[in-house]
């Protein structure tokens, strides 16, 4: 079956207060299917999402939707297909229903569906409790839960979600991240999910784009881009470690690949690496570090620092204590070797 | 004692004692000031919703020439309008020298500045994701600015108080323009100043009071309307 896209972007070129932050060739994203974009701080990931939503223009290039391509004349017929929900969520000052009902109101829902759906689907995200309150009377997850359900409540064909779960606790961002879920899995619209967190990517989407300075330096699956970072920079955004490839071999003492002249660097994912206490071992756990998905140990090894994940339940139990010696091993087929 | 007395006396005589000039200057002034209010409200909250929604070369030159405006001695506003509405001026033809026409006209020229400021100053104070997020609800201009009014409904009730103010209170400009004619452009700010300068102070606090009253009335009506737009649930 001949595959449709939902969204394609196609050398896209985007300038905001002068300076160029987008600047790639393509981007396409199919019916029904969900990608996450993540990228360090500044590297545009929310200009992207203004530019896919149509809120900003795209000084070169293509947008289409839906096989029909955007331009300065139609582009608010095409705003109306889609939604998004900001990373500070973006509520109006009245009631969370009035929100709602508001913006129903403004894609050309009747009276009565406009109730009846915002109803709905406050109650889905587990909003309706807050339906008669204000923005400024919400916590952060209430907010995101509103802005949420209105988000859901147009009925879009293409939902763009900037850190869904950027101001919230634990608690919320379980039940809130479950109820996206049903929602995406049920509204089967396509979207695009900013995040700072591989675990929400994991969770909400099934391909990841890698967006470093403007530009999407790699697009595959989740497992793909995980597995099989093609840069330094990407390879730490996905929490691996990574080292230059004289020092890995050095403090690992690892035979390096005939080829070494074309690799720059190796980058170790968690899950490469085994540890068991010793107290002869070679490396020392030697601080915590906190992280987007929970928590890192840090191990110091042969002048090189190991982060592996972790969570505080294991510290807890005793099973990481600081100063403790272990003895680690490779898997050599999960280690990544980075080209130059 | 007796001299506090006497004046009180005098002050209830003149504003109660029969004679309805008192009055009739503060329902001229009322008309006039609520004219002119109501003009530099229209106007300036739709500069200032264009200065600050629409992108445009030069806008911070704009707005910083608004913010100017805001200082805007009344004199200036008097002789920018006399000059052009003077017999032998650029617009003597229109006979509009020493009339409240031409004295709306000048208090238009202060105030609008001060409510344009006002407004986009709180339209530019809004987030800019509100904006965007107004426009992806495929929201059209008219609508978009019907709600980000909403959002702004405390500022804007703010520039309408400001503007009142600067009307009500300015006298430079409307001496100069409306010539404090009796019967005609008369209004309690320069029929104080007449007063005072014939030394009848007693009439010259009288007149002082009704326009204080008019300030504090409409005042407290905005702040009631601010207090109400302001309640949170």
């Amino acid at each position: 079956m001949e595959e449709r896209y939902a969204l394609r972007m196609s050398d896209i070129c985007v300038e905001r207060a002068g300076s160029k932050v987008l600047s790639f060739p393509k981007l396409e994203v199919l019916e029904n299917e969900n990608i996450a974009v993540i990228g360090p701080n500044g590297s545009g990931k929310s200009s992207l999402l203004l530019a896919a939503a149509l809120l900003i223009p795209s000084k070169e290039g293509l947008i289409e939707y839906f096989g029909q391509k955007v331009s300065r004349t139609n582009r608010r017929k095409f705003r109306r297909m889609a939604s998004i929900s900001f990373q500070n969520p973006t509520l109006l000052d009245r009631p969370i229903a009035d929100n709602v009902k508001l913006a129903m109101r403004l894609r050309g829902f009747d009276k009565e569906a406009a109730a009846r759906e915002s109803n709905l689907w406050l109650e889905r995200l587990g909003a309706d409790q807050i339906s008669k309150k204000k923005p400024h009377q919400l916590s952060g997850g209430e907010m995101q839960r509103a802005s949420l359900a209105r988000s859901f409540s147009l009925a879009p064909k293409l939902l763009f979600l900037d850190e869904p779960f950027g101001a919230i606790d634990p608690v919320d961002k379980v039940s809130i991240s479950k109820a996206l879920r049903e929602s995406l899995n049920e509204t089967k619209a396509a979207s695009i999910i900013v995040t700072h967190d591989v675990g929400e990517a994991a969770v909400l989407a099934s391909k990841l784009a890698i967006l470093v300075d403007g530009m999407i330096t790699q697009f595959g699956t989740i497992g793909d881009v995980l597995l099989k970072p093609n840069s330094s920079t990407v390879a730490a955004l996905v929490g691996h470690n990574v080292f230059p490839i004289e020092d890995f071999v050095r403090a690992f003492r690892f035979f390096p690949p005939s080829d070494i002249e074309e690799y720059q660097a190796v980058s170790l994912p968690s899950h490469a690496i085994h540890t068991t206490p010793d107290p002869n071992g070679r490396a020392a756990i030697v601080r915590y570090e906190a992280t987007t998905a929970g928590m890192n140990v840090v191990l110091a090894f042969s002048g090189l620092e190991l982060s592996i994940v972790t969570s505080p339940d294991s510290v807890g139990i005793g099973q990481w204590a600081i100063g403790q010696r272990v003895t680690i091993e490779l898997e050599p087929n999960k280690i990544v070797w980075l080209a130059k | 004692m007796d001299l506090i007395y006497d004046v009180f006396l005098k002050f209830f005589s003149i504003l109660f004692g029969g004679s309805d000039e008192v009055w009739i200057i503060a329902g001229r002034t009322a008309i006039i000031c609520s004219i002119s209010t109501a003009i530099s409200f229209l106007l300036g909250a739709s500069i200032g919703f264009a200065m600050a929604l629409i992108p445009f070369r030069g806008r911070s030159a704009v707005v910083a020439f608004a913010n100017t405006g805001m200082g805007m001695p009344p004199v200036v506003a008097g002789l920018i309008v006399a000059v052009l509405l003077w017999r032998s001026g650029p617009l003597g033809g229109l006979g509009l020298i020493y009339t409240p026409v031409a004295m709306i006209i000048s208090q238009c020229i202060i105030a609008i500045p001060l409510v344009s400021a006002i407004t986009a100053g709180s339209l530019m104070a809004l987030p800019e994701s509100l904006l965007l997020q107004i426009r992806s609800l495929g929201a059209n201009p008219y609508r978009s600015i019907l709600i980000l009014g909403y959002e702004a409904r405390l500022s804007l009730v703010v520039a309408l108080m400001a503007g009142f103010g600067a009307v009500i209170s300015e006298v430079g400009a409307a001496m100069m323009v409306g010539g404090n004619l009796s019967g005609e452009t008369r209004v309690l700010t320069t029929a104080t100043v007449l007063l005072v300068g014939k030394g009848q102070f007693e009439e010259a606090i009288a007149y002082g009071v009704v326009l204080l009253s008019m300030v504090f009335v409409v005042a407290s009506v905005l702040t009631l309307v601010q207090s109400m737009a302001n309640k949170r649930v």
